[in-house]
């Protein structure tokens, strides 16, 4: 099993690693509709995953939202269409940045912490362990897993759109004297169904695939401390890459559902 | 374990807060396309869109109150605008309003604006297809643009050379406005004017004066237009004069018919008389055919005429002759007598 990011340029390797998590991700669905489910360690994921990001995720999307906002705010002056910022910073944030820049931090945070969590305890021996007291390793430790994250990350991308909004009306605020029901009335009058509804169904893709192939580098981690390392970052990796793919397929398929 | 209730008790929250933004965002925007509340259906057809999309803000008086819900062919060139609009405008839109296409702004999302009509209309029912009006899009206006832009070229060209024209002096412009002498001409000119257009006020006035005077049937042209009985009257005079010229003309046509055919009938005696003398053989035909016979008689009457002269002298002589110059006297006396 490959664990460095050789696969990417070996056509062959890749072949393999898609085909192992693709199996994977089969046994995650078999596992998960098989009662009964591990809901305390889930609900602790849960928090793990969503409570414990909101921070981090806060913070970025508020940077991102003022930086985005302070950034385009000259051009648009210079188109004299000052008035659409509101509209398009919101645009830009829900359809795109928002669930975007959520999912890569989250890849980054939470994907490299499952990739080294379960990677440790694969290379110590404790998945074993559980396997031997009969508990069911892959319920327990992957299924919680990779639901919280699929389930956390919308949350956490809707709190990233809201925050990044709140940061872009900051600077239309001081800079252009908006005020704040003027530009939420803006924001809204031009956010349509087919730009929020998109946006949240693949943040669930985003959080399931950050969650898997976490999962996937952790659970079949192996060569001792240094496998871990290397799950952790090739989870990262793979996981960034992924979610880029998504989001491509997710706009294509959009455009076809609602006309972008 | 309470630690473990503290950390679930964070979770609710943290899915609390994210579910009720996603809902908050959901009514928001559903709001802004008329998902919730009454609302009534109007419709408008249009030959050209102008990019028109399902979901696109209906206006009524600059204010949004609905969206646009279906737009439908008709037919090759005709397009049906389905729109969805709240129930509280309802009241105020007429069978007469007119809905245009047009933008937000110049580079602005397509809408729908609806002019609201004068009024008096009933209120459009559940339906209703109001009129639509074409407004030019950004395309034609850009190129009306360009073509404005021509002429102000052209304009400016025009000027700038009429402008160098006054500075130096050409023309008769400059002239107006240099001459002392003209200024007071034109000066002098616009005071006739002004006398004038005075006069032609006060003459105006007297006419519409006069005008309702006739209008009231005063004066002879008031009794000419508005008395009824004139036409009547005139119809008899025309008739008596008719039949008064008849009479008194029949005389002297007849009159003149009798001089007409004695005069035909000189003129054939006439031209008799001039046949007979050109087919005759008497004097006067010799005299005016044969130029022989014509010089005899001129001499003839030239001897005649010296005999007379010499006659006259003759007797002038025996008026001084002793003989007979008493016979002359007493003569002269008789005649001064009968005088």
């Amino acid at each position: 099993m490959p664990t460095s990011l050789n696969f990417i340029t070996n056509g062959k390797a890749f072949f393999d690693e898609t085909g192992r998590i693709s199996l994977f991700a089969a046994r995650f669905f078999r596992e998960v509709v098989k009662p009964p489910l591990e809901w305390r360690e889930l609900l602790k994921q849960c928090y793990v995953v969503g409570y414990q990001s909101l921070l981090l995720v806060g913070v970025t999307g508020f940077i991102i939202g003022l930086v985005f906002d302070i950034q385009t705010r000259p051009t648009m002056i210079d188109f004299g269409a000052e008035g659409y910022m509101p509209a398009m910073v919101s645009i830009a944030i829900v359809r795109e940045i928002g669930p975007i820049i959520t999912a890569l931090i989250c890849a980054g945070k939470i994907g490299s912490s499952i990739g080294a969590e379960l990677g440790s305890m694969k290379v110590t021996e404790q998945i074993d362990a559980m396997e031997v007291s009969g508990t069911n390793p892959f319920k327990f430790l992957v299924v919680t897993r990779i639901l919280a994250v699929t389930l956390m990350l919308p949350l956490l991308v809707i709190m990233a759109d809201t925050v990044g909004l709140f940061g872009a009306f900051l600077v239309e605020n001081l800079k252009g004297d908006v005020t704040f029901s003027l530009y939420f009335n803006k924001v809204f009058n031009n956010i349509v169904f087919g730009d929020l509804i998109p946006s949240t169904l693949k943040s669930f893709f985003f959080g399931f695939a950050i969650g898997l192939i976490g999962c996937y580098k952790g659970y079949n981690a192996e060569k001792g401390t240094a496998g871990v390392g290397a799950a952790a970052n090739v989870a990262v990796v793979i996981a960034s890459l992924l979610l880029f793919v998504l989001d491509l397929i997710a706009v294509l398929v959009t455009d076809i559902f609602y006309d972008l | 374990m309470a630690k473990e209730i503290r950390n679930t008790v964070r979770l609710g929250i943290f899915v609390t807060a994210g579910v009720l933004l996603f809902t908050i965002a959901v009514y928001y925007v559903g709001n802004e396309q008329n998902l919730f509340g009454a609302k009534f259906h109007l419709s408008t057809v249009v030959n050209n869109a102008n990019g028109l999309r399902v979901g696109n803000n209906v206006r009524y008086a600059g204010i949004v109150v609905g969206s646009v819900d279906d737009i439908v062919f008709v037919n090759d060139s005709t397009l049906r605008i389905e729109m969805l609009l709240e129930e509280r405008v309802r009241d105020f839109i007429r069978k007469d309003a007119v809905a245009s296409i047009g933008t937000d702004g110049l580079v602005g999302n397509v809408i729908v604006n609806i002019s609201p009509g004068t009024g008096n209309q009933p209120r459009a029912k559940e339906g209703e297809i109001i009129a639509s009006y074409s407004r030019l899009d950004p395309n034609a206006m850009l190129e009306t643009l360009g073509s404005t832009n021509d002429n102000i070229a052209v304009l400016s060209e025009k000027l700038l050379e009429i402008s160098k024209n006054l500075n130096e002096g050409q023309g008769t412009l400059p002239l107006l406005i240099r001459d002392a002498d003209m200024a007071v001409d034109v000066a002098q000119t616009l005071k006739n004017l002004r006398q004038a257009t005075e006069s032609l006020t006060r003459t105006s006035k007297e006419l519409q004066q006069a005008m309702g005077e006739i209008s009231k049937g005063k004066g002879t042209l008031g009794y000419l237009i508005h008395d009824e009985t004139l036409p009547h009257q005139l119809e008899n005079l025309a008739t008596r004069l008719d039949s008064l010229l008849i009479e008194e003309t029949r005389p002297v046509i007849e009159n003149l018919q009798k001089s007409s055919r004695d005069l035909a009938a000189s003129s054939a005696q006439l031209k008799a008389a001039t046949q007979a003398l050109e087919d005759g053989d008497g004097l006067a035909t010799t005299i005016l055919k044969d130029t022989a016979a014509a010089n005899n008689l001129r001499d003839i009457l030239g001897n005649l005429e010296e005999g007379t002269a010499r006659f006259s002298e003759d007797m002038e002589a025996l008026k001084h002759n002793f003989l007979f110059k008493r016979y002359f006297k007493k003569l002269e006396k008789e005649k001064k007598k009968k005088d």
